[in-house]
């Protein structure tokens, strides 16, 4: 196909065009060129994976339902970003309010109603923490895979790979502070982030 | 080998509690040392950030799309199906059923204003709220219906529910009663509001607030009465011709007017009755022992979907909804 040396936005607005027409395969190529980003963006919010998908279905079918409506052909990507938290902050709130016990939390989002992509820096953060794993010694990498990837615990990675549990904790800790140093070019967003995301985490959590 | 726990950093706790398996000891000793400097604290937040991009990371690379787009594209069919207002074909068509609703409806007005001037309420699978030409008002559940006759209203108020279920408000006065009939039964207003209910063989009355009489008129010699006050009710039995009574009325009669629910120990299953009668919600147990849990709950005009949280909050249970259907399981 020719198109797939375009540059991501104008292949974006081909595809948005096409959807104004209910062409169903524009969407759907639309869909699963934004699922996996929006997921993450959504999930790093709402922290249950189910409740990310709905947010991004809700997201996506508002597009092929109003897309004629919808005056976004040059800015698609900030919109489905923004659409998304703005989404999950709801949820977030939602939740919130059902619990009488955390009326008085406010979500103070601190969204900045620009036209940045969030998804676009959250992938960007992501391919590039792949790419420091990647970059682990191969023994490391396997353990920080199984204790994070596979949830296995420290004791039965020791067990599977017939090494001594204070291996394990070593690896995982040269394996945790190589990643820590390569991500942290934009440490202090994402910090700021990940602290109200914990905070927003237990909320979400939290068995009433 | 490099080994961080001696530059003084507890790597170990802070593996351990990402794992979730800190003991309380261990949980203070990490709290000490995180208390300890910023530095401490910016260093675990880091580490931790870096634990939860390995998580993101984990979702972004084995999220299943063709599994999710198959959920999806079910939506986007269902939307396809469904005519489209303006596309051109479907507008003709459009207007001719506006036009002969319209006809329709305007001859049913007429007729009914110079032939006896009844003026009749029907819901199909709505509820509406009438106020009737002396201020009462009416509510009226799906698949109802009531009648009375303009002219003579303000001699003589009196409303005939043909089908279904009502709930009247009724702005009393001493010098001009209130009557609803059904049949051979009237019912009385002496006081405010109550809720009337045609089911396939019962007549049902619960009084909200004041007093109202039951009677069955038939034959005219031997006449049943019953005077009912607030949240008792009353059943007209029509096989048997007789009528019984019951000082407290079920809890949620009039929920479907008022959207309040009040629980004390009830089984899900009877909640979801309600929920299916109220809002059309529908409910799957994964395990029938679930529809025994008992509830205790007081829902305040609540959506569907705020009382499914709730009930997943206060008994533990994990509620997922799919295609419009709640399905709960533990």
């Amino acid at each position: 196909m020719s198109s797939l040396c375009m540059p991501d936005q104008d292949k974006d607005k081909e595809l948005f065009a096409a959807i104004c027409q209910k062409d169903q395969k524009a969407f759907e190529q639309l869909y699963r060129t934004h699922y996996r980003r929006l997921l993450v963006l959504a999930y790093q919010y709402v922290r249950n994976e189910e409740t990310a998908e709905e947010i991004v279905n809700d997201v996506l079918l508002k597009i092929w339902m109003e897309a004629p409506r919808l005056n976004i052909a040059h800015s698609l990507r900030p919109y489905l970003s923004r659409s998304v938290v703005n989404r999950s902050l709801n949820v977030i709130r939602q939740e919130n309010r059902l619990s009488a016990k955390f009326t008085q939390y406010q979500v103070n989002s601190g969204i900045p109603d620009s036209d940045e992509d969030e998804a676009a820096a959250l992938e960007e953060q992501l391919l590039q923490l792949e790419k420091a794993l990647e970059g682990l010694p191969p023994q490391c990498k396997k353990i920080l895979l199984m204790s994070k990837f596979e949830k296995c615990k420290q004791q039965e990675i020791a067990e599977r790979l017939n090494v001594s549990i204070k291996t394990v904790k070593n690896q995982l800790t040269i394996g945790y502070e190589k990643i820590r140093k390569a991500i942290s070019g934009n440490v202090a967003f994402s910090i700021i982030f990940f602290i109200a995301t914990i905070i927003l985490g237990l909320f979400y959590e939290m068995p009433v | 080998m490099e080994n961080y726990q001696q530059d003084n950093i507890p790597y170990h706790l802070i593996l351990d509690e990402m794992e979730r398996v800190l003991s309380p000891a261990e949980a203070i000793a990490l709290e000490q040392w995180k208390d300890a400097s910023p530095e401490n604290l910016t260093f675990y937040n880091t580490v931790r950030n870096a634990g939860d991009r390995l998580t993101l990371l984990n979702l972004y690379k084995t999220a299943d799309v063709d599994n999710a787009w198959s959920r999806m594209s079910a939506s986007v069919q269902r939307e396809q199906e469904q005519p489209q207002v303006g596309r051109k074909g479907n507008l003709l068509l459009l207007f001719g059923a506006l036009a002969a609703a319209v006809i329709t409806g305007v001859s049913i007005i007429l007729f009914n204003w110079f032939s006896t001037g009844e003026t009749i309420y029907h819901t199909a699978n709505e509820r509406r709220q009438i106020v009737l030409p002396d201020g009462s008002h009416v509510f009226l559940n799906e698949r109802s219906a009531i009648s009375y006759i303009r002219r003579s209203f303000h001699q003589k108020r009196q409303v005939k529910l043909l089908e279904g279920e009502a709930y009247f408000e009724v702005v009393h006065d001493d010098k001009n009663e209130f009557l609803v009939e059904l049949g051979a039964i009237v019912v009385r207003d002496i006081g405010t509001s109550f809720d009337i209910k045609i089911d396939t063989g019962n007549i049902q009355v619960i009084v909200n607030d004041g007093a109202v009489s039951m009677e069955h008129q038939q034959p005219a010699a031997n006449l049943q009465k019953v005077v009912l006050t607030a949240n008792q009710m009353a059943l007209f039995n029509r096989n048997t011709k007789s009528i019984s009574y019951d000082a407290a009325a079920p809890l949620n009669y009039k929920a479907w007017q008022d959207k309040k629910l009040r629980y004390v120990q009830t089984p899900l299953s009877m909640v979801c009755r309600d929920l299916n009668r109220i809002y059309g919600t529908r409910v799957v147990f994964q395990d029938t022992a679930l529809a025994e849990k008992k509830l205790n709950a007081y829902l305040n005009q609540k959506t569907e979907d705020q009382i499914m949280h709730i009930i997943a909050a206060s008994l533990q249970l994990k509620i997922v909804k799919k295609d419009s259907t709640f399905i709960i399981s533990r």
